[in-house]
């Protein structure tokens, strides 16, 4: 008993917590309701939608005339205008649109890590939860395509009535494998769509994004690139002799860790952060980095209203 | 303290680097997850590049910690109640002229008695304290317990600084033979910083060594004597700077109380100068002095009592011819008188020689015996044989080169009570120097016919230092510490008792007022205050065992198990509240 006291093992770490029943709390989904998406005006897109549009269209809504060009729409004649010039004129005013809304969702291993409120997967389910119901709250066309998950079946849906399936849809899928992020750009870009694409992800192994936001440019592509790291990602804790591995590729790296092997590696990071930031505006994509940490209303959201994507 | 078991002790300390290894292995490496490893490719050294080292934690010291300290349980520790065991302490204080330099306050002497006073005020009850003076042969002065404190301190204060230091050998076996069996031994050795170098001595105990003065230049009379030349008698003085600074000084010189030679002095460091200036016929006293005294005044000053160009009327006894008469023929200033040993008397003479024969009673006055044969004074136990002189006691002979000089028909004498060996050849005594009856008495163990000595140039030489030394306070000064040979009058006019030693130096005269002797230091190597390395003193590992094998130690093993099991309480107690933060900590990750 007593050399149990003095050479004591070091106490086995705790199992992962199972993944909690369901990553959407009853206060989330309230704050889901309070959101409503906006999209900019270059966007192009339907007539149904709830966001303005550049283009000028025959409307209920006066903005502008034309003269009356035949097989124009009896309801836009202005018929004012008729009886005090005799001439038919037809109603020009603001044509609302719907936007297509992609967001690309990392579900690779590496999205797997912490545990808590804090685990990137969670955190990325519910900012793919947040965007997307407001996006079927404005009416527009969600599409959500996970990649590095275990399913990697898209979700697709307009419309607020999906909002539920949209939960349950996020709530199903389980980070696994590998992500390739610049592939799934690329294969959305091949797609002919367009309009509003997040993506939401730790970039981990995506060096080559810039070779896929080329063929995302604006106007027809709106980017917002969700840099989301866990807050040991961004500062480690780790000491010691150490056997790394990898979560994606199962790679061992032994290192000895100490206070200048962390600092060299938040260089590495920073430097790394900055040189996404930069490729992502040289290509019009709003960058931002995460972490999981920041409560999702006070930073993330924010953000995405500074930069008009919610309102 | 010391441990009963070391081999347990030993075999507990291996555990030591056990306990490091487990905290080793403890520390092996831990496999993490990590989402990527992109950004920790690191081109520093990797684990297996590296020593691994062990981290210093604050459990691995106490574990450290607990370890030895079991082991040193299992070590049995035994803490040694000295405080508790009667002591017996050996002071030796160093008695030799040196310490009556007054370079601190009073004297070295006295600083020295001042700290064995303190020794003795410090005895408790059942300890001893001896104190045995450090003079030459060191002697046992005084001895007692707290009860004999009074007895202790007249003996210490009795004390007088004179003579050559003893040998500290001689004095650390005298301590040694004080000791009590159930007592433990201390030696304190009091002594000024005029030791001179010696041998590696062993005592057994460790000594205390306690010394008293400073590094101080002194300047002093080495030799002051009276030669006898063919141009008639010479007063000769040799001063000698025996300090690191170059001294001015003025020595002045005075015949028979009359100032007659003032010499200017300049010496450098660590050199000497000599003078010599003829004597009137009658000139009875001389005395010497240097201006300005220093740190050790007894030595700026020397005083001769002289014969002038009296005759010594010597009575030699012998049954046959010697050759000794005809050196002492050749001596100035001697009358020689031959005799039967049937028929002599030494009616009118100042000296008598007894060659190869030893009358029943000596006569009384200065007597030299030469070979002297088995009688009431003297046990012969043998003769030998071509022996040669390796060993001069007394420094009055220490002027002659006696090393090449082969002494035949040695008779083998035990030296009586009374007479001191002043050369010798190994153990065999050659010369004999002493008071007998009052009397000054120097005996010859070897016949100057056999061996080839009467034809060696040291011969002549030899008889006229014996000469010299035989006619007692003639021509010749004492040394301070030496026993008066008859009641005197010191220079201060103090009676002072035979026997006594001589404390001050100068001219000493009979109970009627006459010049009897003179005391001076004149001695270099006690004149020499500069500091000389401390001897080596090895201990003598038998002796130590000895004395602290009744030692009533105390045990410690149970002690210092108590402090490992409250140490093992405390960490428990810490890891108690460190698990919850711990499981905090995993619960995060």
């Amino acid at each position: 008993m007593r050399w149990r006291t003095i050479f004591h093992r070091r106490p086995k770490l705790q199992p992962t917590p199972p993944p909690l029943a369901t990553p959407f709390d009853e206060q989330f989904l309230r704050r889901l309701e309070r959101l409503a998406m906006v999209s900019s005006r270059t966007l192009r897109g339907g007539l149904t939608g709830g966001h303005a549009s550049k283009r000028r269209l025959p409307a209920p809504t006066v903005a502008d005339h034309r003269p009356y060009t035949h097989g124009d729409d009896l309801r836009y004649v202005d018929w004012n205008v008729y009886a005090r010039h005799d001439d038919l004129h037809i109603k020009m005013g603001e044509a609302e649109q719907d936007i297509g809304v992609t967001i690309l969702l990392d579900g690779s291993a590496s999205m797997d890590y912490g545990s808590g409120p804090n685990q990137k997967w969670l955190v990325a389910q519910q900012l793919a939860a947040a965007i997307g119901y407001c996006a079927l709250s404005q009416g527009d066309r969600l599409r959500i395509q996970p990649f590095g998950t275990t399913s990697e079946a898209p979700f697709s849906a307009s419309g607020r009535q999906h909002g539920s399936a949209l939960l349950a849809y996020l709530a199903a899928l389980r980070p696994a494998g590998q992500g390739d992020v610049v592939r799934t750009l690329l294969d959305r870009a091949r797609s002919g769509s367009n309009g509003l694409l997040v993506l939401i992800s730790d970039l981990w192994y995506a060096d080559e994004i810039d070779t896929a936001l080329k063929q995302l440019l604006p106007p027809r592509w709106q980017i917002v690139v969700l840099h989301l790291l866990h807050p040991h990602e961004l500062r480690p804790e780790l000491d010691g002799d150490l056997d790394l591995e990898d979560s994606e590729t199962g790679l061992l790296q032994t290192l000895h860790i100490d206070a200048a092997a962390r600092a060299r590696y938040e260089d590495r990071l920073y430097n790394w952060g900055h040189g996404l930031e930069t490729t992502c505006v040289r290509r019009g994509a709003n960058y931002v980095l995460l972490s999981t940490a920041q409560p999702l209303e006070q930073t993330i959201l924010p953000f995405l209203r500074a930069r008009n994507v919610l309102r | 303290m010391s441990v009963l078991a070391p081999l347990l002790l030993g075999l507990g300390l291996l555990a030591l680097p056990v306990v490091a290894a487990l905290h080793l292995l403890q520390q092996r490496r831990r496999r993490v997850r990590v989402p990527a490893l992109e950004l920790w490719h690191d081109p520093t050294p990797t684990v297996q590049q590296r020593a691994r080292r062990l981290p210093i934690t604050w459990p691995l010291l106490l574990r450290l910690l607990v370890a030895a300290l079991l082991a040193l349980a299992l070590g049995r520790p035994l803490l040694h109640t000295i405080a508790g065991l009667p002591t017996t302490t050996a002071l030796l204080l160093d008695t030799s002229t040196s310490m009556a330099a007054t370079d601190v306050a009073p004297s070295r002497l006295g600083a020295a008695q001042l700290a064995a006073r303190r020794e003795i005020e410090a005895l408790r009850s059942g300890d001893q304290l001896a104190i045995i003076a450090l003079s030459d042969p060191p002697r046992l002065v005084a001895r007692g317990g707290p009860d004999a404190r009074t007895a202790l301190e007249a003996a210490v204060d009795h004390l007088q600084a004179g003579g050559r230091e003893g040998s500290l050998q001689a004095g650390l076996d005298l301590a040694s033979a004080v000791q009590q069996s159930d007592h433990s031994l201390q030696i304190v050795v009091l002594t000024d910083t005029a030791n001179h170098g010696q041998p590696p001595l062993t005592a057994p105990a460790p000594v205390d060594w306690r010394t008293f003065g400073t590094a101080t230049d002194n300047v002093a009379f080495v030799a002051f004597a009276a030669r006898s030349t063919t141009d008639g008698l010479h007063l000769y003085a040799r001063v000698a700077n025996l300090g690191t600074t170059p001294v001015a000084r003025t020595m002045n010189v005075a015949l028979d109380g009359q100032l007659t030679q003032t010499e200017p002095i300049r010496l450098a460091a660590h050199t000497e100068a000599e003078w010599s200036w003829p004597l009137p016929k009658d000139t009875a006293i001389a005395t010497a002095n240097l201006d300005s005294s220093d740190a050790f005044g007894d030595d700026d000053q020397a005083t001769l009592l002289l014969r002038g160009n009296a005759t010594i009327h010597a009575l030699l006894v012998s049954p046959t011819p010697s050759p000794l008469e005809r050196a002492l023929r050749a001596l100035p200033d001697v009358s020689v008188t031959t005799a039967k040993p049937d028929s002599y008397s030494t009616a009118g003479n100042d000296l008598a020689i007894f060659s190869g024969y030893v009358p029943a009673t000596l006569p009384p006055l200065p007597t030299w015996i030469v070979a002297p044969p088995t009688s009431a004074l003297f046990a012969v136990t043998g003769t030998r044989d071509d022996l040669v002189a390796d060993s001069v006691p007394d420094n009055r002979f220490a002027a002659l080169d006696l090393h090449s000089v082969h002494f035949g028909g040695v008779t083998l004498l035990q030296p009586p009570p009374w007479a001191g060996v002043a050369l010798a050849a190994g153990s065999t005594p050659l010369i004999l120097t002493g008071f007998h009856a009052g009397q000054p008495v120097t005996v010859w163990s070897f016949d100057p016919d056999q061996g080839g000595l009467a034809n060696r140039v040291q011969f002549p030489l030899l008889v006229a230092t014996t000469l010299r030394t035989v006619t007692t306070g003639v021509d010749q000064s004492w040394m301070l510490g030496d026993k008066a040979p008859k009641a005197l009058h010191d220079p201060a006019g103090n009676p002072i008792d035979a026997g006594a030693p001589f404390a001050v130096t100068g001219l000493y005269r009979t109970p009627d007022n006459q010049p009897a002797l003179t005391v001076n230091v004149l001695d270099a190597e006690e004149s020499d205050l500069s500091p000389r390395p401390m001897p080596v003193i090895e201990t003598n590992a038998t002796a130590t065992a000895t004395t602290t094998t009744k030692d009533l130690g105390r045990e410690l093993w149970l002690p210092v198990v108590g402090l490992v099991c409250l140490m093992l309480l405390l960490e428990g107690l810490g890891m108690q509240l460190r698990r919850p933060q711990r499981s905090q900590q995993v619960g995060r990750q």
